[in-house]
């Protein structure tokens, strides 16, 4: 069976020593990030992109996949500890777990969040493996026409997946594009916006973008608020091991949970937030006794631990079978790709299979990392608390700083990181959407080369955009979440006036 | 601090007038003005290495990437002309754009650096898409004229050595051809193997995973030799197309100045190192061939002549 080849493929890379090691660094990167409120996969991703250069893509990619899970696990464990969510995804973990812990349970729920979670990623790694093949043979259609009409669905997306206001997403997204624009035009060779400058004409480094704009702008953020959720009372650590009675209460719910946050994973805009709040939501409507919820009850912890954890597995569907990113993380991940010169999109099954399937093995391996990560070095992680961010941001951004440089060994990246992350600062001060510049960044790119070069050789007929069915399949979508994300607005409008 | 400084400078006034007799004293810095990881950084890193024994001072590998190598380039003209700092040069920031923009190179290729040493030639390889009807380049020239500006060729961007080959066809044979340019060598070889253009001109490494797999064929190259990789494949030469000669080199300098006894010595340890077993194997694995017969006395000779051969074609980067 082609599946189990392509399975043995993916554990072949995966379980390599090296593979493993970089594995195992993500997950422990990630786990912690996850534990510290403030520091996101978001912002961690982003700094650590300069290190992936010297990597093989395989260990890049499975290291940074390994940072995004792993901080799903890492932010349950504080949050049933201290009730101090480390991770947006584990707000809902924090409702019914801090008060398992309250009740001297705080063993069982941990142990819940972490089986439930193990359950969710051994099930999305196996949707993911079924669902590549289909998708695998619609690749070889894909032309610079059909790339150009995925580009357009995906900057629609990123300005609909934002739950900023759409004029602030839309205004995002373009800046977005044109901060991109600087640089040498690929299809004239001509420069653009760089007055002249050598340095500018590769254009922006999306990592110093990245850096900037996701990880130092927001460590500024953190700093300028006040340590928060110091010295709260931390719940004792009791029996780990849960009963099988227990095991079998929880499995309904993280059956559930597996499949809701599958599927909200694989949309765009969806992620491991919404699918945990939607898998809250599902089991207080199924249980027999909805009036625990809240004051403890398992299947609380349970659904949502294996929802957010399979979503956040999930989301890597389209990009690794499309290339496009469903949130800012999976924007980051193109970025990771487009470092080692692999264009994200379909035929990265084809022309990297080693990569596709090693990723998609290394979250089972890395997943099982995490449970023996996570349960029995818990004390550990919550002692991480007490470290002062006034101490460990600047050390973070030293070890940036370094790594911009690293990217040319030149001090001008520094400078640049410098210019981009005040500007970057501007944005979150706002409370204007990063993500949306972001995706706008690394899309907008993309769009205009495949537009130019879809036109450059049909000699510039453009029904050549319209030609196939899967570019009108992604005209057809693109226009359904343009009414979708007016509909709302149209709505509360309609309401404001009302009243 | 201070008190370093001024040792240093102290020293460094005692050692500079002997500098010559004693070459190689301290490091040497050998820039290249590509990322670490590519084909150019790992031939330097290989020589750089060699290198090291052959003159028992360290040579040290530093990329400064940027710009399609101007950034480096423009770096080391800047260096002090003392032999310390060398420059791995290449056909793309030396020739190619000096003669096509002009106005974006912010170094003089001929007049601010002394070239040494010539390290490799690699001419490229044509390839076409399986669905292309011809299979030589005297069948691609006559599908050409039958039909104009039909075909595209890709290239991994502007004025690169690959561009050049496909307008420097086009100008031997007198036909026409679309240029695709990409950003990268990877998405036009994909491209490529799915249909999507028509002709690419690329060097042997990165073609041959390829061709080996079937999804590419091989109809000529751009050498005045057959490559040793696709031996069937007739050269441009022999398909009566000698002006379609190209060849991406690269070649060793150091800052225009630099003193005539250091740069003999920087040319024997270089040739010393071409001839060098780990050298020769390493060329032959990566399907490179050598810049024979340009030295010290005629490096910039040659970067003139090639500049020259550029500007005659006559195209701008589009």
């Amino acid at each position: 069976m082609e599946l189990l080849d392509h399975i043995a493929l993916g554990l072949s890379v995966a379980l390599t020593f090296e593979n493993l090691a970089y594995a195992f660094v993500g997950c422990l990167l990630g786990t912690l990030i996850g534990v510290l409120p403030g520091l996101g996969p978001l912002a961690t991703i982003s700094m650590l992109l300069p290190l992936t250069y010297s990597l093989q893509p395989e260990a890049a990619l499975i290291m940074l996949a390994g940072i995004y899970y792993g901080a799903q696990y890492g932010g349950s464990t504080t949050a049933i500890i201290v009730n101090l969510p480390g991770e947006s995804s584990a707000v809902v973990t924090a409702l019914d777990g801090y008060q398992l812990a309250r009740q001297g349970k705080a063993g069982l729920a941990l142990a819940t969040a972490a089986l439930s979670s193990f359950f969710a990623g051994t099930v999305a790694a196996i949707f993911i493996a079924f669902l590549a093949k289909p998708l695998a043979q619609v690749a070889f259609q894909f032309g610079p026409a059909e790339y150009f009409a995925m580009m357009v669905v995906g900057l629609i997306l990123a300005t609909v997946l934002s739950n900023a206001r759409m004029i602030e997403s839309i205004a995002m997204v373009v800046f977005g594009i044109l901060l991109s624009c600087i640089g040498t035009d690929i299809t004239s060779g001509d420069e653009r916006f760089t007055f002249g400058a050598t340095k500018l004409f590769d254009g922006l480094d999306f990592v110093v973008m990245a850096m900037a704009v996701f990880g130092f702008a927001e460590i500024i953020k953190n700093l300028s608020e006040e340590d928060q959720g110091k010295n709260l009372g931390t719940a004792r650590i009791t029996r780990l091991m849960p009963r099988w009675a227990e095991i079998k209460a929880m499995f309904g719910p993280a059956a559930r949970g597996t499949a809701i946050g599958s599927i909200l994973g694989v949309l765009p805009g969806g992620g491991a937030a919404i699918g945990s709040f939607a898998s809250y939501a599902v089991e207080k409507k199924v249980a027999k006794d909805p009036e625990l919820f809240g004051r403890g009850h398992l299947a609380g912890v349970a659904g949502p631990e294996a929802a957010n954890n399979a979503a956040s597995q999930t989301s890597f569907i389209p990009l690794l079978t499309l290339g496009m990113p469903s949130n800012a993380v999976m924007a980051l991940m193109v970025g990771a790709m487009m470092i080692h010169d692999i264009t994200p999109g379909p035929r990265v099954m084809e022309t990297n299979p080693s990569l596709f399937w090693g990723l998609i093995a290394s979250m089972w391996v890395g997943n099982l990392m995490l449970v023996i990560l996570n349960l029995p070095l818990v004390g550990i992680w919550v002692r991480l608390l007490s470290v002062p961010y006034k101490l460990l941001y600047p050390a973070i951004m030293l070890l940036c700083c370094i790594g911009a440089f690293s990217l040319k060994n030149d001090v001008f990246e520094i400078y640049l990181c410098a210019i981009m992350c005040l500007a970057g600062y501007i944005v979150v001060a706002l409370g204007l959407p990063a993500a949306p510049l972001l995706l706008g960044f690394i899309l907008g790119p993309m769009l205009e080369e495949n537009l130019r070069r879809a036109l450059l050789i049909s000699r510039g007929d453009f029904s050549v955009l319209f030609s196939s069915w899967i570019s009108l399949g992604f005209y057809a979508v693109a226009i359904v979440s343009i009414i979708a994300m007016t509909a709302p607005s149209i709505r509360t409008k309609r309401e404001v006036l009302e009243e | 601090m201070k008190k370093i400084g001024m040792a240093i400078a102290l020293s460094l006034s005692m050692v500079l007038p002997a500098m010559a007799d004693t070459y190689p004293s301290r490091p040497i810095t050998w820039i290249v003005p590509f990322a670490a990881g590519g084909i150019t950084d790992l031939t330097s890193r290989k020589i750089a290495e060699v290198l090291t024994e052959k003159l028992g001072q360290s040579v040290i590998v530093e990329n400064k990437p940027g710009a399609g190598g101007f950034v480096g380039t423009k770096e080391a003209s800047l260096a002090p002309a003392d032999g310390y700092t060398v420059v791995y040069g290449s056909s793309g920031p030396l020739s190619i754009s000096p003669a096509l923009d002009p106005s974006k190179v912010t170094y003089d290729p001929v007049k601010d650096f002394d070239w040494v040493h010539g390290i490799t030639a690699s001419p490229q390889i044509i390839v076409a898409s399986t669905n292309m009807p011809f299979n030589t380049i005297e069948e691609l020239v006559d599908y050409a004229k039958e039909n104009p500006g039909k075909i595209n060729f890709g290239s991994p961007g502007n004025g690169t050595a690959q561009h050049l080959g496909g307008e420097l066809l086009k100008k031997a044979a007198g036909i026409d051809m679309v240029h695709v340019p990409y950003k990268a060598g990877a998405t036009q070889m994909v491209d490529l193997a799915s249909g999507v253009i028509d002709l690419s001109f690329e060097y042997a490494s990165v073609v041959a995973p390829y061709v080996e797999e079937g999804k590419m064929k091989v109809i000529g190259t751009t050498g005045t030799a057959r490559s040793p990789k696709f031996p069937d494949a007739k050269t441009v030469v022999e398909a009566g197309f000698p002006d379609a000669v190209n060849v991406g080199w690269t070649i060793v300098g150091v800052p225009a100045g630099t003193p005539a006894e250091i740069k003999q010595k920087l040319n024997e340890v270089l040739g010393e190192a071409m001839a060098d077993e780990r050298i020769v194997k390493m060329l032959e694995a990566n399907a490179q061939g050598r810049l024979e017969n340009v030295d010290a006395t005629n490096g910039n000779e040659y970067v003139a002549k090639e500049i020259e051969k550029y500007r005659a074609l006559g195209v701008s980067a589009q």
